[in-house]
């Protein structure tokens, strides 16, 4: 597999003045990869752009090493869950979901044989053969889910896959994407809920005012964020002899005492963490019961990176 | 007290009114909203040209009483004005009524309504009382306005002496046209999400029961099957309260019968259609 | 201090379809979260608590009043943001506030300034006199809270109130509905399926499961004590690592996230130990630890664990 599964070229968009992608330039690896940003910052416009719903008004995207506009042969092989629900409420889940892959070709034995895989594997199977407007919210989203794999696609788009479900369906529908890239298929999944995509990915790609503001692994990145040094927090049951052992060291940079907790920030992660790895190992500050950092994470990043 | 204040959130510590008064917020909201539209105050306006032209009738026929030959003064004048004026009846319902609750269900409003303290009734008697207002305005004050130019003209109570029933008419066949007018405009409202939709279907009704009561006369030849058209249901019950011979062979009661069963069944739409069930997800 | 909300034996029916069977559940005064899967029942136990539905047997008390003797008192004294959005046609944000505190009995003045207090409180001050129409999705949000806060309930129904925000307004709003519970004593009862959120916000649970009660009470009781399991993430080279853990009898297992969980057996010693040797042996690997904790259970367990899945 090559290494590069969609790439954007100085990509813009712009809706007459509004601008929705500022000459974006992204190259992303195959596997999950999360698309996050706040509202209205060009998350929508940059999906529509990799699906080919949306002709770019400059530069150029390719997705699976072509460019998308207009190139339909290509449409087969990638998936979109949009974040709209748009349902013929008549018809039921295995009918609409037939139908939608006809539409790319396939005749109707094997159309159906597909909706029968797509549809089990959201675990819809036995509400198949109900009417769309009978289905609750999450099974409304696992039909939209359905549709956009049926085709067995190598590119998987989907935005805000688990809106509406309840949290077994949302626990569920995580465990079925990281399945489904382990069997080789690439997703980008765009979510407002980051400890969501953390529990799918640690590859992101962070959009803000249409353009994209970080992209890679979330820990790197936050290694990156120099103006914010790591927190660390460590519950011992002798704070005070930690932080004596702390304060000695020049990595540290600041410290606060919480009951039955010592909370350190250091501009120097990594040595401070390994010497509290052997610190902790020696037993010479006492017994440390846990270490986190409340700042390593999704949250943290946005929070730091988006700053308007 | 600390010198640095709270500038969060507080607890309220004000007055609370006593519950049933909600009706009057939500008609004083309806009517403001209505007053600020400008081409309604035009409608309005041109409502009362009516009035002017019979106040200038008065005039005439007090200042030159052989006039009066042409253009008498008795009950039938009131009548007759408050007839003329269904016109703008028909439409000021259309302007303030066909949305006051299809905009409310096309924006959802009704899960905010209903989950204050207020009952349905309440809901429906407010909105019922913006169009209630209105249609006075066109229909009941002109009325009783003409009277009172009458009574200065005249510089006494004369006809009303004469012809008492003239004021408890004006004032009962106007409420009974507004009354219905509205109860079956709101229930038409409630029906849909969509303004425009509710005046084309309230169009439609009137004009197809008008067109059915031609269409009858026209085959059977008599009046008898008036009590098909609203218009003529409404003059019906005004001729007999102002003392006037009626226009129609439709007897009286069937034409109250038929008003009332209107009223019912806008009643019982309403009641259908404006839940509280639906409103949460 | 009495329960915000007590129901006992209560079953509402829609036709032949029980949506709550016999239901009894107390829901204590701070903020309790209202958890369950779609079609648990949840939303049909907030419309019998509002008093749209008659429940066919058993009894609902709100804020200490009963339902069915008086559902407009304590309309009154609750207030409720809705999933759905909803707005009063042809208002700027500032008219709709008011106009939903006089609607809950608030003199006319006094709703004003209300509404400009709780605008600026949950976020919108600055675009209070827009109309609502042209709000975003974030705004939204907010002035549905706006409009349940206004006459100062005393229970709060909050029904997934970050609906469609982005990550900043979700935290901003769960640190709104934290406020409330925490520091301004406003009982609240948050339906979402956002665990996280719930955990963050609320002190206890109530789960719904196919119309009855599946478990109910203190989050941290129902999670129980944490287990023997750790979670671990370093940074260094992991296979001498995981080699040096099996060689020392713990079994590791590596979740896709970054974060192994690794079990240690053998006797509890003190509080520490383990961890202590967990540090030994990634020292001796040469990785930095770079998070360690115990395991504890989520509130995700919790819910698989009260609706019977494994």
């Amino acid at each position: 597999m090559s290494d590069v599964i969609f790439e954007a070229e100085h990509l813009s968009k712009w809706y007459g003045q509004v601008i929705g992608l500022n000459d974006v330039t992204v190259s992303v690896p195959p596997g999950i990869t999360g698309l996050l940003g706040p509202n209205g910052a060009g998350k929508s416009t940059f999906m529509k752009l990799i699906t080919g719903q949306l002709k770019p008004s400059k530069g150029s995207v390719r997705v699976l090493g072509e460019p998308i506009w207009g190139n339909q042969d290509l449409f087969f092989r990638i998936g979109f869950c949009p974040e709209q629900d748009a349902f013929y409420d008549r018809m039921t889940g295995f009918e609409w979901v037939t139908a939608l892959v006809r539409l790319n070709g396939l005749d109707d034995a094997a159309a159906r044989a597909a909706a029968e895989r797509a549809l089990t594997a959201v675990d819809l199977m036995d509400a198949a053969h109900k009417r769309i407007g009978a289905y609750s919210k999450g099974m409304r989203q696992r039909v939209k889910l359905a549709q956009s794999l049926v085709h067995d696609p190598d590119l998987l788009i989907l935005d805000e896959p688990l809106s509406g479900m309840d949290p077994l369906g949302r626990r569920k529908t995580i465990r079925m994407i990281r399945d489904w890239a382990k069997q080789g298929k690439s997703l980008l999944v765009s979510s407002h809920i980051l400890h969501e995509i953390e529990s799918m990915t640690a590859n992101i790609l962070l959009i803000n005012n249409g353009r994209i503001l970080a992209e890679g692994n979330v820990h790197q990145i936050r290694d990156l964020i120099d103006e914010h040094p790591h927190t660390v927090y460590v519950r011992t049951d002798d704070p005070r002899g930690l932080a004596r052992a702390f304060l000695a060291r020049a990595d540290v940079i600041s410290l606060r005492l919480e009951p039955g907790a010592v909370v350190v920030e250091t501009g120097k992660p990594d040595e401070f963490y390994t010497s509290l790895t052997e610190l902790v190992a020696s037993g010479a500050a006492g017994t440390v019961e846990e270490v986190t950092s409340p700042d390593d994470n999704l949250q943290a990043v946005f929070k730091y990176l988006v700053k308007s | 007290m600390s010198p640095i204040h709270d500038q969060s959130y507080r607890r309220y510590q004000g007055t609370r009114l006593p519950l049933g008064r909600s009706w009057t917020v939500i008609a004083g909201a309806g009517i403001r909203g209505m007053f600020a539209r400008k081409l309604f105050l035009i409608l309005l306006v041109l409502a009362w040209i009516p009035f002017i032209v019979r106040a200038v009738q008065i005039y005439a026929v007090t200042m030159y009483p052989q006039a009066g030959q042409i253009l008498p003064i008795d009950a039938s004048l009131f009548r007759d004005f408050i007839e003329q004026q269904s016109i703008f009846v028909f439409f000021i319902s259309i302007y303030v009524g066909s949305g006051l609750i299809a905009n409310d269900r096309r924006a959802n409003a009704l899960q905010i309504y209903l989950s204050k303290p207020l009952l349905r009734t309440e809901y429906i008697a407010g909105k019922l009382a913006v169009l209630l207002f209105f249609l006075a305005s066109v229909t009941l004050l002109p009325a009783l306005m003409l009277v009172f130019v009458e009574v200065g003209f005249a510089a006494g109570f004369g006809l009303h002496a004469a012809n008492p029933q003239i004021v408890p008419a004006i004032i009962l066949s106007s409420a009974i046209r507004i009354t219905v007018a509205s109860f079956a405009m709101l229930a038409l409202s409630s029906l849909s999400k969509s303004t425009r939709y509710v005046a084309v279907l309230y169009t439609g009704v009137i004009f197809f029961t008008e067109a059915m009561y031609g269409v009858l006369t026209f085959i059977t030849g008599t009046t008898a099957v008036a009590w098909v058209s609203l218009g003529a249901n409404l003059d019906q019950v005004s001729d007999a309260l102002f003392r006037q011979p009626a226009g129609y062979d439709t007897p009286l009661v069937v034409s109250a019968f038929v008003l009332v069963g209107l009223v019912i069944l806008s009643v019982s739409v309403l009641e259908r259609r404006v839940r509280g069930v639906e409103i949460v997800s | 201090m009495s329960n915000a909300v007590v129901l006992e034996h209560v079953t509402v029916a829609y036709g032949n379809n029980r949506a709550l069977r016999e239901v009894s559940a107390v829901f204590p005064p701070g903020a309790v979260g209202l958890l369950g899967p779609n079609g648990a029942g949840k939303s049909t136990m907030l419309k019998a608590l509002l008093g749209f539905i008659p429940p066919a047997t058993g009894r609902l008390e709100v804020l200490g009043l009963d339902v069915a003797a008086r559902p407009l008192d304590i309309r009154a004294r609750i207030g409720y943001m809705p999933e759905i959005d909803g707005h009063i046609p042809g208002m700027n944000a500032v008219t709709f506030v008011a106009y939903c505190g006089q609607l809950a009995g608030l003199p006319r003045s006094d709703a004003m300034q209300r509404a400009h207090e709780v605008l600026y409180y949950v976020g919108l001050g600055e675009a209070r006199y827009r109309n609502l129409e042209t709000y975003s999705t974030g705004m939204k949000q907010r002035i549905k809270l706006a409009q349940a806060l206004v006459h100062d309930p005393d229970l709060l129904f909050l029904d997934e109130p970050t609906n469609g925000m982005d990550p900043k307004g979700r935290d901003e709003m769960l640190e709104l509905v934290r406020d409330l519970a925490h520091n301004k004593g406003v009982n609240l009862i948050l339906s979402s399926h956002l665990l996280p959120d719930v955990e963050y916000t609320c002190d206890h649970v109530v789960v719904l499961d196919k119309g009855v009660v599946a478990a109910s009470g203190p989050i941290e009781q129902l999670k129980g004590p944490p287990g023997r399991v750790y979670e671990v993430r370093v940074k260094g080279h992991l296979t001498p690592f995981v080699a040096a853990l099996h060689d020392a009898g713990m079994e590791c297992h590596q979740t896709d996230e970054d974060v192994m969980r690794v079990f240690v057996p053998g006797d509890p010693g003190r509080p520490g130990d383990d961890q202590r040797r967990v540090c030994e042996l990634a020292a001796a690997s040469q990785v930095q630890v770079r998070h360690l904790r115990a395991s504890v259970p989520t509130l995700e367990d919790v819910f698989a664990r009260a609706i019977g899945e494994s």
